[in-house]
This record gives C-alpha cells, sequence and structure tokens, in this order.
C-alpha cells in the first residue's frame, strides 16, 4: 500500500522573490509562482522538499544568480535543512533538490550563507532555539563549530548579520522581551560563551521578528507587544566591536502601534517599513511613523509571511488562510482617489443643496432647497441652471437616466404631487402633470430591453400605495408623451411606497422593492400602444401627459409577495442578473431570488463583507463579478461580493444624506452632500500589472468538518470530487478537487450562520441526487450545517457543468434554518417554560437514512449532538421547508461529541430498523432505536403545523464504554449478516473497534410495549496508543481495513483480523490540529482519497488498499 | 453577548471564581491528585511557571502541616499568596536551583509541578517546540531540586513529535504517564505528564550549563511513519460525576440560588498587550491618513478635512425623500 500527498493548503509561513519569481513555504511544500501578468498559471510548481518539517524561511545565495545555473536557495524550517536549485527557462521555473535533507539538534531560527575558503563549499551560520550559532558544512552535513551567547534562553526571533564568519554577528530576540547582539568572534567569558555586545531593552512582549537595514544603521523587531520598534543601532559590522555592552546607547528612533493585535513580522526597506500582523493587516509605514497604506484582504486572523520586490513596488503577504495576496506600495498623495469640494454657496455657485444625482460620470445635477435644478460639469467645473420651480422648493425628489444621445432624462416631484419630466439638453420644455392628491413620494427610471429606442420608464409612487408606470417616449430635443401603462397598487402599510423597481427578461413580470422590506412580483401590463393620438406639436406641457382613466383606476395587486422579506427599514434595489433577481436592503442582506411557478422564491441570503449594515445596491463589474456597495456606519463602502474584500471605503457622513454613484469602465464617482456643500470622490480604475491574489484563500479560522459532496466525471479535465468543509471562520465552502491535476477551487462560500459552523452532513438519499451518472443533468444533494449558538442551517446544492471553471458548478438554495432559542420565542406561554440555552453548540449531525421515499416532498431526519448534554432529532420537511426539533434525550448528562446512523435490514424480509448512535465525553457510545419515533412523524402528518413539544426519545438500546474520556471520532458500517463495525478514535489516544450484532425485535411485543431492536456486542477490540494525541478521524475502509488521523498530524491505516487490530501504515500530514478525516473511492481497485482538516486541508491518495 | 457568556460556555472558569482560584487551572491539579494522590507525603514542593498562581494556591490548601513549605517561581510578579514562598527568578538559572533549595534547608523537593505555557503564536510547529522547551527547562532545574523517587507533573502538548519528550523524560523516571484531567477541554491539545520515581541515570550530573534538548528522530528507523513511536500511557482523571469543561451548563446550576456574576479572582499583571490596549481605548493608534478633499482651483479655498468626526448643525439635517426611504 502507499499513499502520497496530492494537494496541501495550510498557513503561508515563509515567502520569498527570487528574480521574478515568487517562493512560498507551504507546509513542507515550496511553491514558485511567476508573477507576470502574461503568465496563465500563477502556480507553477510545488515540491515537497522538508519532509515533516514546515518551512520557516527561504534564503537565496547572494550574487548566486545566473541565466544559466539559476539560482541556490536555502530552505530551512525547524530542525530541518535543505539547498534547492531554481532555475528559470523558457518553459517555466525548475526546481532541484542540489543535496540532502539536513536535520539539526535545535530549532534554526535565521541562516546565512556564509563566503567559505571553498567557493564550491556551502557553508552556514545557523541561529539555533537556545541563542547558540552553529558553523554548518553543508555538503558534509557536519556542524563545524557551535558557539553560545552568554544569554541563554529560548528564542523567538534571530537576524543575521555579516557574509562571512568572521564578521557574522547575531541579533537575537530572547523570550525576555530583549533584543541581544553578539558578534561569533566576540570575547568570551570564562566558561566559553560569547559576551553580549549589546542588550536592547523597550518592549512588553517577545520579539517575533527582528530586521536590519546596513544603509541606515537600524534595527526594527515586531512583538507580542503588539508595537514595532525602530532601534538605532548604527553599522553593527563595523561599530559593534569597538563597544562594550552599554544598553545606553541604543536609542529607540521609532514605536509604531497601529495594529490591532500582535505583530509577525517586519522589514525595513530605504523608504518604508513594512509589517504583517494577528490583525490579518500588512501596514506600510514611513519613517515619520505616519501609516503609508494598511492592506487588509486576508481572511481570519493572522497574516504570517511577508516578501517585498523593492524594484517593483511589491509587497506579497502570505496568511493563516493560506491565501497569498499582492500589494503595491503607493504614496496616498498619488492614489488614485480624489475627493473635491465643490464649495457650494460662493459666488454664481447654487445655494443649499437638497439632492445630488449623478447623470453619469461628466455631469452632476443638484436640487435646491430654493426649487432650482443646477447641472454641473466634472471635467469644465462649470454650473449650469437648469430650471428653477418654487413649487419644488423644500421637498422635492431628483431622478435622473443618462440617455443614449448623451443626454439625460430627468424626473422631478414635489409634495403637492406633481411630476416634471424633462431632458437636460432642453430643460425649458418640461412635461409636467399633477398625478397624485398629495407627496410624491418615490420615482424610479427602469429600463427594458423590448422597448423601443426613445423610450424608457418611470415609476412613481404617490400616497395610498399608488404605484404608476409611466412610459416616456422622447424625439431628438424634446419629450414627446408620457403615458400611464399600468397602475399597481402597493401591499397596505404605514409607508407605503416603492424604492425600486426591475424588468424580468423574460415572463413580462416586474419586480417591485417596497418601503416596507416587502419585493412584490407584478404581472406587466400590455406593451403601451404607441401614442399615435398624442400630437406630437402641442406646445402645452400638459397635452403630452396622457392618463387614461381606465388604467388607473383598475389598480392591479402583486401577483407574488414577500412580505417584509428585509426589514422594517426597507428594500433598496432590485436587480436582475443571469436568470436571478436580487434584492438589497437596509438590514444589511442582499437575496438572491429566482421566479417559480409565477411566484419569487428565496433563493439565498447573503451579508456583505466588513460588517455593512446598510447595503444599497449590487454592482456588476465587467467581468461578471458582483459588487456590494453600502454603508457601514459614516462610510460608503463597495465591497466585492465573491470575496467579501472592501475595495474602496469612503467618509462621507453615511447614507442617510443625499448621494449619487456612477461608474464604467473608465473609473467611479461619487457624490454626496456633506455639511451644506457637495463632495464629489472621483476614482480612475487602475490597471492592474499583474493578479492581486496569488493564491486564492480557503478559510480564515479552523476547518472543522469536510465531507465529500458528489464524485464527477467531467469530460475533459478527468473526475472532480466536490467536497464541502466548514469553518469556525462561520462560513462552509464548497470545492472542486481535479483528481487528474490536483488542484482544488472553491465554487461558492455559504455563509448563513452566525457562529462558528462545526459540523456538516450531506443527504445522498435525496430524490433527483443521481450519483451514478454524473455525466448527465447536474445532481443534487441536501446539506446540513450545524454548529455554535445553537444553529442548524440546510440548503440543497446543485452540481452542475461549468465548462469554464474547474469544470463543475454549484448553485446553492436556501432550504430552511433553526435555532433551538427560536422555538422558545414563539411560545405564548414561554415564561413558564426552560429557556433552551442559546449557548449550546452542536458538536456534529447525521442524516438518517431510512431508505424510505413516499414520494411527494422529500422527509429529511437529522440527528445532533450537543454541548447542553442533548441528543436531538430533527424533521426537514422539504416541502414546508420547516425544521422541527421532533425528538430530544438528556440522557448522557455530559457534551454529547459525535453522533453517527445506520439502518438495519433483516434479510428475513421483515421492516428494518433506524439506528443512532452517540458518544459524549465519558467515553460512552450509546445506542438508540429511532425506528418508532421516525415512522410516528410520518404518520403524523400536520406536525409541522403546530407547535410542537419535543417528544422524549425513549431509553437507549444500549451503551458501550469504549474510551476513558472523550469521543472525537466514530463510524459505524454494516460488514454483513446482522454485524456492524462500530469504530471510534478518544481524546485517550486511542482506537476502538467493536463487533456489533442487531437482533431483530420479537415479533409479537407485549401490548402496549414497544419492540425495540437489540443490540449485542460480539467482539470488543482496542489500540490504547494508537497515536500520541486524540484522535480525531476514523473512517472503516472495508471489513478489514480503518483508517485514522489525529492531531499527532499522522494519517494511519490499520488492519481488522483475527488477532486484533494491527498498524499497517502512517503517513506526517502537514494539517496541525486536525479535526476531521474522510475518505472515498477512486479510480482503480483499492485506490482512495483521504481528505483531513485543521488548519489547512490536506488530500491524500492511497494505491493498492487491499 | 455580555460577561456572562464565558460562565455559560466554561462551567470550570466559572466555578474557579465562584471558588476563589485564580485560574481554571486549578481544577486540573487537583483532579490529577485525585488519581496519583499526588500530595501524599509532600512537605516541600516546588511550584514552576507559577503565575497567576492557582496552582500554588491548590498546594497551600491540600498541602497542611508542620514543617510544609512552597516554593512558587516565576519570571513575572505574582500577587503574593498566604504559606507560599516567592522567587521571581529563570528557572533556566543554576542561582534560582540553589536559591530553592535554600528556602528548603538544604533539602531535596518532594514534588515539582509546573504548569508553565508560552503564549501561543497559533502555528502549531512552533508552539510545541517552545512548550517542549520550556518543560524541558522546567525537567532541568528539578534534577537539581527533586529527591530520589520524587514526583514531577508538567504541562504538555500532545503534538506531532511528542513522542521525543516522553523518551527523554523517561530517561529521568521510571513511571512516566500522560493524564488528561477532566476539567481540560476535550479538544485542547494539553495534557500532563505524571513523571512518577524520579531515578536519573547512573552517574548523571545536574548541568545547567547547556539546555536540555529533545531527541531527534531516527531518520533510519523512520519513526516519524514507523509504529516504534515511544509511547507513554494514557489516563483520564477525574471523576466522571464531575462538572464536564465541554458542556454548557445553564447559568442557574442550583434551582435554589440565583446566578451572579462573579468577577476573576486575579487580573493578570502587565499583560504584553497592556500599551496596546490603552492606545486602542483611547482611540490612539497611528492610523491610516484619511484621503482629505482637495480644494477647487477655481476658488482656491483652503481645503478641510474629510475625516474630522465633527459634525456642524447644517449636516445633522437629515434630507427628505432620499431614495424615498426616509419617513
Amino acid at each position: 500500500m502507499q499513499s502520497e500527498s496530492v494537494l496541501l493548503l495550510s498557513p503561508i509561513t515563509a515567502l520569498q522573490f527570487v528574480g521574478d519569481c515568487l517562493l512560498s513555504g507551504e507546509g513542507a511544500d515550496v511553491h514558485v509562482y511567476t508573477l507576470s501578468p502574461a503568465s496563465d498559471s500563477h502556480r507553477a510548481i510545488t515540491r515537497n522538499v522538508l519532509r515533516n518539517y514546515c518551512i520557516h524561511g527561504i534564503k537565496p545565495q547572494p550574487g548566486s544568480h545566473t541565466q544559466a545555473h539559476g539560482s541556490l536557495l536555502a530552505v530551512f524550517g525547524a530542525k530541518g535543512l535543505i539547498v534547492l536549485q531554481l532555475c528559470v527557462r523558457d518553459e517555466g521555473p525548475d526546481l532541484r533538490e542540489t543535496g540532502q535533507l539536513r536535520e539539526l539538534h535545535d530549532w534554526i531560527w535565521d541562516l546565512q550563507w556564509l563566503k567559505g575558503d571553498h567557493v564550491s563549499n556551502v557553508y552556514f551560520g545557523l541561529a539555533l532555539g537556545h541563542n547558540s550559532v552553529v558553523l554548518y558544512d553543508y555538503e558534509a552535513g557536519n556542524a563545524l563549530r557551535e558557539i553560545h551567547c552568554d544569554e541563554k534562553c529560548i528564542l523567538y526571533s534571530a537576524c543575521f548579520v555579516g557574509c562571512s564568519w568572521a564578521e557574522l554577528v547575531l541579533v537575537s530576540g530572547t523570550v525576555f522581551n530583549q533584543l541581544v547582539i553578539w558578534r561569533m568572534e566576540g570575547p568570551t567569558d570564562p566558561g566559553g560563551r560569547v559576551k553580549t555586545a549589546k542588550r536592547i531593552i523597550g518592549h512588553n512582549g517577545v520579539i517575533f521578528s527582528i530586521s536590519y537595514l546596513e544603509s541606515k544603521g537600524i534595527l526594527a523587531s515586531a512583538s507580542d507587544d503588539r508595537s514595532i520598534r525602530v532601534w538605532n543601532v548604527g553599522n553593527l559590522l563595523h561599530n559593534l566591536g569597538a563597544e562594550t555592552s552599554g544598553a545606553a546607547s541604543v536609542q529607540c528612533l521609532l514605536k509604531l502601534y497601529g495594529h490591532q493585535s500582535r505583530v509577525w513580522s517586519v522589514k525595513l526597506l530605504e523608504d518604508y517599513i513594512i509589517s504583517v500582523g494577528e490583525d490579518s493587516a500588512c501596514i506600510v509605514w514611513d519613517y515619520s511613523g505616519e501609516i503609508v497604506n494598511t492592506f487588509k484582504g486576508h481572511k481570519g486572523r493572522s497574516v504570517r509571511a511577508l516578501a517585498v520586490n523593492e524594484d517593483q513596488g511589491w509587497v506579497v503577504t502570505g496568511g493563516a488562510d493560506s491565501g497569498i495576496r499582492l500589494w503595491t506600495i503607493k504614496e496616498k498623495e498619488s492614489e488614485d482617489l480624489a475627493i473635491t469640494q465643490l464649495n457650494l454657496g460662493d459666488a454664481e455657485k447654487p445655494k443649499m443643496p437638497k439632492a445630488v444625482k449623478l447623470v453619469d460620470q461628466t455631469r452632476l445635477l443638484v436640487m435646491t432647497d430654493a426649487g432650482g435644478i443646477y447641472c454641473y460639469h466634472l471635467a469644465s467645473k462649470e454650473w449650469k441652471l437648469l430650471l428653477r420651480d418654487p413649487s419644488y422648493q423644500s421637498y422635492s425628489l431628483l431622478e435622473v437616466t443618462a440617455l443614449p444621445n448623451g443626454s439625460g432624462l430627468c424626473a422631478a416631484g414635489n409634495i403637492k404631487g406633481h411630476i416634471k419630466i424633462f431632458l437636460i439638453s432642453n430643460p425649458g420644455d418640461a412635461v409636467e402633470r399633477m398625478v397624485y392628491r398629495g407627496k410624491v413620494h418615490s420615482l424610479d427610471w427602469v429600463w427594458r430591453e423590448e422597448d423601443r429606442p426613445g423610450m424608457c420608464n418611470l415609476f412613481s409612487s404617490g400616497p395610498d400605495g399608488a404605484l404608476f408606470w409611466w412610459a416616456v417616449s422622447w424625439e431628438a430635443d424634446r419629450v414627446t408623451s408620457v403615458v400611464a401603462s399600468c397602475r399597481y397598487s402597493l401591499p397596505l402599510c404605514k409607508q407605503r411606497w416603492h424604492t425600486s423597481a426591475a424588468f424580468l427578461p423574460e415572463g413580462d413580470f416586474l419586480v417591485c422593492g417596497d418601503r416596507r422590506g416587502s419585493v412584490l412580483l407584478y404581472p406587466c401590463a400590455e406593451r403601451p400602444s404607441p401614442v399615435a393620438a398624442g400630437e406630437p406639436g402641442g406646445l402645452d406641457p400638459a397635452s403630452r401627459w396622457f392618463a387614461n382613466e381606465e388604467e388607473t383606476t383598475g389598480a392591479r395587486e402583486p401577483a407574488s409577495a414577500l412580505f417584509g422579506l428585509h426589514g422594517k427599514l426597507g428594500v433598496t434595489s432590485v436587480l436582475c442578473h443571469r436568470g436571478f433577481v436580487y434584492s438589497t436592503g437596509r438590514d444589511g442582506c442582499y437575496r438572491q431570488l429566482r421566479l417559480e411557478h409565477g411566484a419569487l422564491r428565496v433563493q439565498r441570503s447573503q451579508r456583505a463583507g466588513g460588517g455593512m449594515d446598510w447595503i444599497e445596491r449590487l454592482l456588476l463589474t465587467p467581468g461578471g463579478e458582483l459588487v456590494v456597495l453600502g454603508f457601514h456606519a459614516t462610510r460608503l463602502v463597495l465591497t466585492s461580493a465573491g470575496t467579501g474584500e472592501t475595495l474602496r471605503s469612503i467618509a462621507c457622513g453615511g447614507g442617510h444624506r443625499s448621494w449619487s454613484y456612477a461608474c464604467s469602465a473608465r473609473g467611479e464617482t461619487f457624490a454626496y452632500v456633506k455639511s451644506g456643500d457637495v463632495f464629489l470622490c472621483q476614482a480612475t480604475l487602475r490597471t492592474p500589472t499583474c493578479r492581486p491574489v496569488v493564491k486564492e484563500s480557503l478559510h480564515g479560522r479552523e476547518v472543522t468538518c469536510v465531507r465529500l459532496v458528489e464524485r464527477a466525471r467531467v469530460s475533459g479535465t478527468g473526475p472532480v470530487s466536490v467536497l464541502v468543509a466548514s469553518s469556525e471562520d462561520t462560513t462552509l465552502s464548497v470545492l472542486a478537487f481535479q483528481e487528474t491535476s490536483g488542484s482544488l477551487s472553491k465554487l461558492t462560500t455559504i455563509g448563513d450562520h452566525i457562529s462558528s459552523v462545526r459540523t456538516v452532513a450531506v443527504a445522498r438519499a435525496g430524490r433527483g441526487l443521481n450519483r451514478a451518472d454524473g455525466e448527465g443533468s447536474g445532481a443534487r444533494a441536501v446539506l446540513f450545517s450545524a454548529g455554535g449558538r445553537a444553529e442548524l442551517h440546510c440548503c440543497q446544492l446543485l452540481i452542475g457543468r461549468d465548462a469554464v471553471r474547474a469544470g463543475v458548478s454549484c448553485e446553492v438554495a436556501h432550504l430552511a434554518s433553526h435555532r433551538l432559542g427560536e422555538e422558545w420565542e414563539r411560545l405564548k406561554n414561554r415564561h413558564r417554560r426552560k429557556k433552551t440555552d442559546p449557548e449550546t453548540r452542536y458538536m456534529s449531525i447525521a442524516v438518517v437514512d431510512d431508505g424510505i421515499d413516499q414520494g411527494g416532498p422529500p422527509m429529511y431526519f437529522l440527528a445532533a449532538a450537543c454541548s447542553d448534554g442533548g441528543v436531538r432529532l430533527f424533521m426537514m420537511d422539504e416541502g414546508q421547508k420547516k425544521i422541527l426539533l421532533l425528538a430530544e434525550s438528556f440522557y448522557h448528562q455530559r457534551c454529547v461529541l459525535k453522533v453517527e446512523t445506520f439502518k438495519h435490514q433483516p434479510t428475513t424480509g421483515q421492516s428494518g430498523s433506524v439506528f443512532l448512535c452517540s458518544a459524549a465525553t465519558d467515553g460512552r457510545i450509546v445506542f438508540w432505536d429511532l425506528t418508532h419515533t421516525i415512522e410516528r412523524a410520518r404518520r403524523e402528518q400536520s406536525i409541522c403545523d403546530k407547535v410542537h413539544q419535543p417528544w422524549e426519545l425513549g431509553a437507549p438500546c444500549f451503551a458501550l464504554k469504549s474510551h476513558q474520556c472523550g469521543i472525537n471520532s466514530l463510524q459505524v458500517r454494516a460488514v454483513g449478516g446482522e454485524r456492524y463495525l462500530v469504530a471510534s478514535g478518544g481524546d485517550d489516544n486511542a482506537l476502538h473497534v467493536s463487533v456489533i450484532s442487531v437482533g431483530t425485535p420479537s415479533r409479537c411485543p407485549e401490548p402496549g410495549q414497544r419492540d425495540q431492536a437489540s443490540v449485542r456486542l460480539i467482539r470488543q477490540l482496542r489500540v490504547a496508543d494508537a497515536h500520541s494525541a486524540h484522535v480525531t478521524g476514523v473512517r472503516i475502509l472495508s471489513s478489514e481495513i480503518l483508517a485514522s488521523v489525529s492531531v499527532d498530524q499522522r494519517l494511519t491505516h490499520w488492519r481488522l483480523s483475527e488477532a486484533g487490530v494491527g498498524f499497517l501504515q502512517s503517513k506526517h500530514c502537514h494539517v496541525p490540529d486536525a479535526t476531521d478525516l474522510d475518505s472515498w473511492e477512486a479510480e482503480g481497485r483499492g485506490s482512495r482519497y483521504f481528505a483531513i482538516c485543521g488548519q489547512g486541508l490536506q488530500i491524500f491518495h492511497s494505491h493498492h488498499i487491499e | 453577548m455580555g460577561r456572562s457568556s464565558k460562565d455559560k460556555r466554561d462551567i470550570y472558569y466559572r466555578l474557579a471564581k465562584e471558588e476563589g482560584w485564580r485560574a481554571r487551572s486549578a481544577f486540573k491539579l487537583l483532579q490529577l491528585d485525585r488519581e496519583y494522590n499526588l500530595f501524599q507525603g509532600v512537605r516541600r514542593a516546588v511550584d514552576l511557571c507559577a503565575a497567576p498562581g492557582s496552582w500554588s494556591q491548590v498546594l497551600s490548601r491540600k498541602l497542611q502541616g508542620d514543617g510544609v513549605k512552597i516554593v512558587a517561581v516565576d519570571l513575572q510578579a505574582m500577587a503574593p499568596l498566604p504559606g507560599v514562598i516567592q522567587i521571581q527568578g529563570d528557572i533556566t538559572k543554576v542561582s534560582t536551583a540553589q536559591e530553592i533549595v535554600r528556602h528548603f534547608e538544604g533539602q531535596a523537593a518532594d514534588l515539582v509541578v509546573c504548569d508553565g505555557a508560552p503564549d501561543v503564536t497559533g502555528l502549531h510547529d512552533i508552539d510545541e517546540y517552545i512548550q517542549a522547551q520550556l518543560l524541558l527547562a522546567a525537567l532541568n532545574i528539578t534534577t537539581h531540586v527533586l529527591k530520589p523517587g520524587g514526583t514531577f507533573v508538567a504541562k504538555i502538548f500532545r503534538g506531532q513529535d511528542v513522542s521525543l519528550l516522553y523518551s527523554q523524560l523517561k530517561i529521568f523516571f521510571s513511571e512516566v504517564t500522560c493524564a488528561k484531567p477532566r476539567s481540560s477541554r476535550n479538544s485542547s491539545i494539553e495534557a500532563f505528564v505524571v513523571c512518577c520515581s524520579y531515578s536519573p541515570p547512573d552517574g548523571y550530573v545536574p548541568n545547567m550549563s547547556n539546555p536540555l534538548l529533545d531527541h531527534c528522530y531516527d531518520v533510519n528507523f523512520n519513526q516519524l511513519e514507523g509504529p516504534n513511536r515511544v509511547i507513554v500511557p494514557f489516563l483520564a482523571c477525574g471523576d466522571l460525576s464531575a462538572y464536564d469543561s465541554d458542556r454548557t451548563y445553564p447559568l442557574q446550576l442550583d434551582p435554589e440560588k440565583e446566578y451572579s456574576y462573579t468577577p476573576p479572582a486575579q487580573p493578570p499583571i502587565s499583560p504584553p498587550y497592556q500599551d496596546a490596549c490603552f492606545l486602542k481605548r483611547n482611540n490612539l493608534l497611528v492610523r491610516e491618513r484619511e484621503q482629505t478633499p482637495a480644494g477647487t482651483p477655481a476658488s482656491s479655498t483652503p481645503t478641510h478635512s474629510l475625516g474630522a468626526e465633527g459634525r456642524s448643525a447644517a449636516e445633522s439635517r437629515v434630507i427628505e425623500g432620499v431614495s424615498g426611504l426616509t419617513v
């Protein structure tokens, strides 16, 4: 049997530029990326070089770079060290090992290439964990000398200065929060230890990183105390020897507090200081101590690795999220965002702006409190009064839309119910009509594809929820007609007006969002007839406005309504895109909706990144990506919907004031009213010289669970395994693993949870889930996820073909959600009932496969292990889209860690039984017969309709003590006959396997008694010391082979035989804190994949598993 | 989430506060003692890396009688405890060992405990390495002060190379077990080595001039991925009927007694982040300069900062009818 790692996503722990290549250390793997914009593939090559050691440093040999032989690199981490050769040829970079992996007796904090006596020899200075330095002959694998400093303690960082042994100086960052500087050839104490030359005291925490800049004679240190300090040490090579050990001579030049948390790394450049920290930020400082740039883009907590290419002005950062990002150092002054204050109130300028509207990138309309409408040309900076109407003073609405001919179509509404429509190019010729007997509440221009040129649609809301659709036509410089197309009625509520409207491309439907937060679907009227009757020559403004009495009286009701979908603060926009409707609202959510059987259905509900509490609009980038525009406190924020990253943030004072945003391929413009003045932000879109995302991130925090969803055969790319991973960062990701290339891409992220997600379960028995034939139509899976705050979510995944991305695509539709506290909150007599603690965590969930398909919408049963000591059984009714807490038991009285279910089908043709196993922190596995509970739930059809008091799960039918303490992994598998294998891994490092047999319930139960199936223990096997840490994943591969994974970072295979459980093979894995293991069959006999998650994700491929 | 949410999530944190322990780790030592009778016959005990002092608290409460001496050593200052002699010193220094022995009037200790752990960096291999060095430093000073047959208890991280540590400990102690008290969380990598019957190799001379190092894997034997790892027995300690550290309990544990919040017994003394937190609280951290508007060239009026938080009266006026959303 052979196992090999085929994929590793782990924290990025080292980064280094070598020429045009970027090298990264990811676990024991070195990756080489080429960063030119031309290259299609970023990741050129990957190679495991340090075996079980994690790479912490990559150092090229100074001056070794030649065209013919490339560069020599020393790669080191923990106690390991190796030299590699990197050659860049036309066909791409090539990485070769030039020597063996060498192992030291202590941790290597820093390495320096040293000039030796012979050119061919490779000598290193190695700074070791206890403040000693080794002169190392790499080829011979020998430590020639080891020098100790008189300051003997554990180091957290070290930094060499000097390139020959004679001049070599070490700056060490000690566990005692000090920087200790000593020279290898310095004076020694009687014990033979080198005396400390300089000691720098000041930090209040240990030192994580040190950087020295020879040209300035300065040293920087990054610390646990969250500061970076810059020290004036002078030239360490020349001045150090002359001085005596004096602490007073080192002056602290800068004390930089800007990170929100610990600082992991610092680098000194000629003009800047770059630092990265636990707050996932990369900060660029100047030497006056000011922050020039803050780069935030990594998920989760830490950015560990940092490399700089000063020629290009590039900074690359590597995160604990396993992502690599590229940033450009740029002074703010020269940046592409310009803010202009228009200084309204000056002579010949409008006064008291009330509303601003951008026509496009070049023109801005400003409506004043006095009823004047002005046009401002951004390029010429000229103001022009379009019109002034005193009846539009103090209250007025203004909406404008740009026309293809360069003009703009404008609508204004006032408090008396008048609406005025005009073209910017000819404001004198306005069409006006009193539409309402009261305030015009909202106006909205909406374009429709099938409309003839010279026509646009205006929607207006007035008192009593009267929504009018006006077809507005123009010719050349004048509005020729305004015709009422339809009248709609908005749902009854206090603030009864629409906020946004959009036409669905298919089916002649109109989607509206209203102030009450509802999303409404209206049938469109017949196409308004072109106004043949209208006399185009009429000069009277009112004569061109046609309001048909018939159409204005019969108001249409919505065909479908999602009342209050976005909460009481209202819907802000609706958008139709790629067959979906997207709505945004002031509840901080944007939702994906779908038209199904003439009704709108919520597909997904999402929040934007960066805690945006008010979403205004979704924008589409030319590349088809969605960008969320909204407000966060007093700032306008644009974030990418895909990555959640903040693209722009402007302190405009908040969205309550009038604002307007316009963007095009050339740039973006944002106008807003603040302090009685108008401000303009203009930004030109940068043409990227290289891709800012070098490597996509996985999760910001630990991955808690991984499961196979589907294995699809895709023509061209070969088999693709679709996996789902859950994380403590509150999200789930659906991943496509291409088996042939060993690459992984993220299909989508699901962010429904408010707390960490601990566990997922995939329903494999759903209808339409066509697993056998992946080539045909798409496959469907039902995904359950659960975690902190007693939250449970269920969604449907549709796996389809996608020629562009990864061969497969994944469409997510939310099905149902449940929270324990919610049920209590809905109860009428809740004061008399105990509230279920909302701090309860779901530790593990499992779908109950009862094998019954009764037709109709399927029902799913889900078991959950709960931290409050409960074992809970839920029912998900897909028809009603509801999750119900069906039954529970607090039998364990301890935190329940794992659940697992299995179905027993007797061979004798009797009806089967469904079992649940639950395992808790006391090391016991308990078996429950769920058959009756599930049958009862299926019988009582209306159970979902009323308030359901959870049933008692009853008494368990069997209990098994398998571990001393907590059970961290559990699997049950049928092995033929009536027998089942129960495998578990515990916190006690043990692996436990038992064989049980399930007895058929007696045929004639006693009257009034339920017949329970009996579970009997046949055999119990145990490997007490299977691992040297807790066993967090176990999988039964066959009746004879098992696999387990542990926090000791070993994936171990076991053979089950009459003699017991025997060790087969063990592989070191590079995922620290392993939390889960999944395994699935691959092509070929005995071929399997293993996915291990934890702080990252690793996939192994095993062959010849007998 | 209020301040009581941690009380809900972590029962031992809450109990520690209510019972006056300085940290929840006090329960770990109590549970280890219940299993191993660590304190039986102990008159001289050393607590290494003692701050904030919960294990010293346990020692002082549990070790009673004449002639009992408890010495607590830590680099950091620790609030005083009755009946505990404190040494603020470095455990890698011979002088510290000598001072301990001086307090014991030249006699060796019966028990040495060490609950020290570094501030974890989140990088597992570094954290495991540093913890291992801390344990080895504790072991090294222990060889100076512990009597033959004495007991050593220390925290370990069960990581990828923990078996190297076990092999080192087995050189000095005839019985080494890995113990996990029930008050230690199920999923945490923390465990404790309980090393009984101190019996250093023949001719071993305690020496602090060089640090004790952990072993390396023998590459030829492929211990890394093979079955021949050094294994020590595992034992879960503590009564099963005791509170479960992983379970969430309701705030009201006892129907008779109303829950009330208890503040921590001993807040940390000058943590590394103290200055940074002060600056953060007072909004004094350096922040990126806000983009300021450029004055229009036509008027060339001086610009004013957009980042200023002050608002004029005109600004606070809500403009009606924006997007039709305001009342």
